[in-house]
């Protein structure tokens, strides 16, 4: 049952990336230039029907360390860059477009990276 | 706000409509599986092979393709039409993407939506991290 579902939750969590707008980069641009205040009208009602499904699922978390904040400062750079974050760049494949192939190959290189400095240890 | 923002209040009821789905899809995994629809995390399990989660990560990457599929057929208005940038830009942000939020754990669906949701002290911190750096790369380019 695990694999339809998941198929379903993929499809739907695409279709509301469409509606959303934020399949667009220039409508995230907008939103990190200041311009466009969109983002927080598609992740307010996002967080808040994940937040009563997640109620009382909180656990026990990791402190906030380097890798956290430095990775994340990371994407921020090449999010900030493009406009484009790993969903939308998915989404996007379904139009034959060098530009998010590129994007998208960058991704896996990227997490490639990441996966090879941890079997290192770093 | 500068001078020429223009909010289309049309547009803020369809992007709030796709949030919807977005949180309904992310919580429907959850109660389902209770996976998390991260989607750094989901390339991830897909790229790596893990054992036991590789199967409903390309399942849910299939179903993220799908989507896409339909969104071109039915609601093409969904994609740009503005030119992209050299291809030099996609190589670039990618590789930070790919890198970051792996390292991170996580980007704007598995922090920014699940982690939020969660409440969870490190997501938090990461949303502000990425979105400050975000606008802050913004500002200078």
């Amino acid at each position: 049952m695990r694999l339809p579902i998941a198929f379903a939750c993929g499809l739907v969590f695409a279709i509301g990336l469409g509606f959303s707008g934020m399949l667009k980069p220039e409508k995230v641009v907008g939103f990190l230039e200041f311009e466009d205040p969109t983002l927080l009208f598609v992740m307010g009602p996002a967080v808040l029907i994940y937040a009563i499904a997640a109620w009382q699922r909180r656990g026990p978390e990791r402190p906030v360390d380097l890798p956290l904040v430095a990775g994340a400062a990371a994407f921020g750079a090449g999010w900030g860059l493009t406009g484009i974050c790993p969903g939308p760049a998915i989404v996007n494949l379904a139009n034959p477009d060098p530009f998010f192939l590129a994007f998208v190959a960058a991704v896996l290189a990227g997490i490639g990276a990441r996966a090879a400095l941890r079997r290192a240890s770093i | 706000m500068r001078e020429d923002v223009n909010v289309n209040w049309a547009d803020i009821g369809s992007a709030s409509f796709g949030g919807i789905l977005i949180g309904a899809a992310a919580a429907a995994l959850l109660l389902a599986t209770g996976k998390t629809a991260g989607v750094s995390g989901v390339i991830e399990g897909v790229l790596l092979r893990e054992r036991g989660e590789a199967g409903w990560k390309l399942t849910f990457l299939l179903g993220l393709l799908a989507g896409g599929v339909l969104l071109s057929l039915f609601r093409p208005s969904s994609f740009t039409t503005l030119p992209h940038p050299s291809i030099g830009w996609a190589i670039g942000g990618g590789l930070l993407v790919g890198f970051g939020t792996r390292l991170s754990g996580g980007c704007t669906s598995g922090h920014g939506i699940c982690g939020l949701g969660r409440l969870s002290k490190r997501s938090f911190v990461a949303v502000l991290v990425f979105m400050g750096v975000a606008m802050l790369v913004r500002t200078v380019l």
